[in-house]
């Protein structure tokens, strides 16, 4: 068998940890779950001669000690012995151009006794900003290999491989770990409670209050203990600062003369805002102007190749559920593909770029009156493209009630899974045709359903605020690195493995649910069938027939309840499934309507659609059913997807708590506007 | 003073960080008394505020800005 070596990176933020993850492991990478930025341990594998690599990256962080949910996955990944993830080997990720912010995690690393080598990350840069680094002099002092990369140019790439490979079998002594004289006093009883013998591992736990033991005199949170920890800190400050004067030459000249000229429009109370608000319209311009054309591609040639199918196989069961079934549900899920990628496409450019912490600091007094803060406004707008990777987004925020806000509204942004219902819902009424010019009046109410959403988050957040217990004030500290230029490669290996993680975590839901759905609208209960021979089975195929399906017989229970809204049961059944999901509501409603299979699917869907008569003979479809759906839609939750995350996040009760706001609101919103404009 | 009442453009040196918590925040900064800082940009209502500190461009909000003592020097 191969040998299997764990490797972590380790850095602070903005260190460009993430570039070089990618740059070391391309597509080869695994996403546990549903990836943010970098929320999620990300695994990636390196093949070499002789062994497997499994390299880690881990959440960004300054020191050892956590003070948000994603740096405590850093904590406890490199504490904790039992962790699957406990790493055998340390790659210590530092930005030259700044090298006194990373060198603080890299001594507490190294005094936990993990086997490190220190690479100086965009080290391309130095001359530009008149740096030179004397690494062997640094390299001495923290008693591990020192190498220089460029994530950004790929150079020293090789170097860093093979450096891992020779990994040497000396572990680290802890070198810098002084506690002072009042450390010292309790130091003891620190060991004998966390202890393995470990000094500053044992004191890493204590300090970061991994389990409170009422044994130690002292406790990390009193003023006494925070004392020591700073005290600490900085007593490793004090060695970076000496060892830094001896390594790094300085010409003032050059002191980050682009990034400042930047900021003097971007951080400007004026232009600082009109530039965001620009970037937002750039970004709704991408995703729905821009996305629309992949979008068309890949809904027409599913059409074809189902066509296809259906003329080449014989007309059978499982013909049907190939194309009716199958087919209809992967064409479900990849037709969100440009979607995602635009979206990630502009994420990680405004990430990597150096922008994102900006925006947290133009935001965050605003979004403070709506119990949030700037940190959760990223999610925010990744919320525009899918709630789940941006509710874990959220694990940057330390106050854990505006958190908790940020999770609980984020799922009324407008999804993209809401685009093709609102799309379909806006062109069966309202006009295509173009007002003041230049805009088009089904794309200006779409954009309404957004702001609509986003409304919503304030408002739903501006209430909770009152609602929920204060918890003591967090501090606030956000470093704002400087401009850079993102690189390609990285963007495009980032846009991949988002998609990636889409199809696979999401999709296979979709495609369950597509499924089960075939099965429910082509068989009923009352229909007999010859069980031993499948050839025969019959089909429910004709519309009039729809009633007495399994699903209709859900539909009409459901009745009762969604006729105040001006649903009909053909409704309720696409209720039902879309609750699930909700991007299946089209896509059931093309399999009630059976017109699936053929060109111009949804124009063939909106012709069947606005012929559907209620009993007393008025259209079922009309501008008000129409509007009430589109309503039940933006605040309704529905999506197992989120309600999975949020529950891992934050527990059952508020992941019971969000449905049972978020679909009231639904109902009632709805109720409202079609009573208004019936 | 404090450091909420520095205004744009103005420098001082940390004197003292009154709150436990900010100056643990602070200290994995690296930022610690005897610093110089220097107000770089204001947001639209006057809060928060980022701050250069060495090498670092950090935000602060006003409330944990009060909680820094410091000496005018520009």
């Amino acid at each position: 068998m191969r040998k299997e070596i764990t490797v972590a990176l380790a850095g602070k933020p903005n260190c460009g940890k993430s570039t070089l993850f990618n740059e070391l492991t391309g597509l080869n990478q695994k996403t546990g779950n549903f990836p943010g930025v970098t929320v999620e341990r990300k695994t990636g594998i390196i093949e070499t001669g002789e062994e497997t690599i499994r390299l880690i990256d881990l959440p960004g962080a300054y020191s050892i000690f956590p003070r948000s949910e994603d740096e405590r996955i850093t904590t406890k990944v490199l504490t904790d012995p039992s962790d699957k993830d406990y790493p055998d080997f340390v790659v210590l990720v530092a930005d030259a151009t700044n090298l006194r912010n990373c060198l603080l995690l890299a001594l507490q690393v190294i005094d936990l006794g993990h086997k490190a080598i220190l690479a100086l990350n965009m080290s391309d840069l130095l001359p530009g900003k008149g740096i030179e680094i004397q690494s062997e002099i640094l390299s001495d002092f923290l008693g591990i290999p020192v190498v220089t990369i460029s994530g950004l140019k790929g150079q020293g790439i090789k170097a860093l491989k093979s450096q891992i490979q020779q990994i040497s079998s000396q572990a680290t002594p802890e070198r810098f770990f002084r506690p002072g004289e009042k450390l010292s006093l309790i130091l003891p009883q620190i060991i004998s409670a966390f202890g393995n013998g470990k000094p500053f591992e044992s004191y890493v736990k204590w300090a970061s209050g991994q389990k409170a033991v009422k044994a130690i005199s002292i406790q990390p949170e009193s003023d006494e203990g925070e004392a020591l920890i700073i005290g600490e800190t900085l007593d490793k400050y004090s060695l970076i600062d000496e060892v830094l004067a001896k390594t790094v030459k300085r010409k003032p000249l050059f002191r980050k003369a682009l990034t400042q000229k930047i900021d003097r429009w971007v951080l400007h109370p004026f232009w600082g805002y009109l530039i965001f608000i620009m970037i937002l319209a750039c970004m709704f311009q991408a995703l729905f102007a821009w996305a629309e054309y992949p979008m068309g591609w890949i809904d027409s040639s599913f059409g074809h190749l189902g066509k296809w199918i259906q003329d080449t196989l014989p007309d059978a069961w499982y013909s049907r559920l190939l194309v009716e079934g199958v087919l209809s549900g992967i064409s479900g899920i990849l037709v969100f593909i440009p979607q995602i990628a635009f979206l990630f496409l502009f994420i990680t450019l405004l990430e990597d770029s150096g922008y994102m912490s900006r925006v947290v600091f133009l935001m965050d007094r605003i979004m403070r009156h709506f119990g949030m803060n700037g940190k959760s406004v990223i999610p925010l707008i990744g919320g525009m493209a899918c709630a789940v990777p941006s509710i874990m987004m959220t694990r940057g925020i330390a106050n854990t009630r505006e958190r908790l806000i940020t999770i609980l509204t984020l799922p009324l942004m407008s999804c993209s899974a809401r685009l093709p219902v609102y799309a379909l819902l806006v062109s069966l009424f309202v006009p295509n045709e173009q007002v003041g010019g230049f805009l088009n009046l089904q794309g200006l109410v779409m954009l309404g359903m957004y702001f609509l959403g986003f409304i919503m988050v304030l408002i739903v957040g501006f209430v909770i605020r009152f609602i929920l217990k204060k918890v003591p004030e967090s501090v606030f500290i956000l470093e704002m690195p400087d401009y850079r230029l993102p690189r390609t490669n990285n963007v495009l290996i980032t846009i991949f493995n988002k998609c990636k993680a889409f199809v696979e975590g999401a999709g296979k839901l979709i495609l369950f649910i597509s499924v089960i759905l075939w099965f429910l609208v082509s068989f009923g209960p009352e229909i007999q069938q010859e069980r031993s021979d499948w050839s025969t089975v019959k089909l429910i195929s004709d519309p009039e027939e729809l009633s007495v399906s399994y699903a209709g017989h859900l539909g009409r229970q459901l009745e009762p309840l969604i006729q105040p809204l001006g649903y009909d049961w053909k409704i309720g059944i696409c209720l039902i499934t879309s609750f699930a999901a909700r991007e299946v509501f089209v896509g059931t409603l093309a399999s009630i309507y059976r017109v699936h299979a053929e060109e111009g699917n949804i124009q063939a869907l909106k012709e069947a659609l606005l012929k559907e008569k209620r009993p007393d003979g008025s259209l079922q479809y009309s501008p008000a059913s129409a509007l009430s759906l589109m309503f039940f839609f933006a605040f309704a939750m529905q999506c197992m997807s989120t309600l999975a995350v949020v529950k891992r996040e934050s527990g059952w009760k508020w992941a019971i708590i969000m449905v049972i706001y978020m679909n009231t609101l639904a109902y009632l919103s709805a109720w409202l506007v079609y009573h208004i404009f019936r | 003073m404090n450091l909420a009442q520095l205004g744009k453009g103005k420098k001082g040196r940390i004197l003292e960080i009154r709150s436990s918590k900010l100056k643990k925040a602070l200290s994995d900064f690296g930022v610690l008394p005897g610093a110089e800082i220097e107000v770089t940009a204001i947001a639209l209502t006057g809060d928060p505020i980022a701050y250069t500190i060495g090498e670092l461009l950090l935000t602060l909000r006003k409330q944990d800005a009060k909680q820094i003592e410091l000496d005018l020097i520009a």
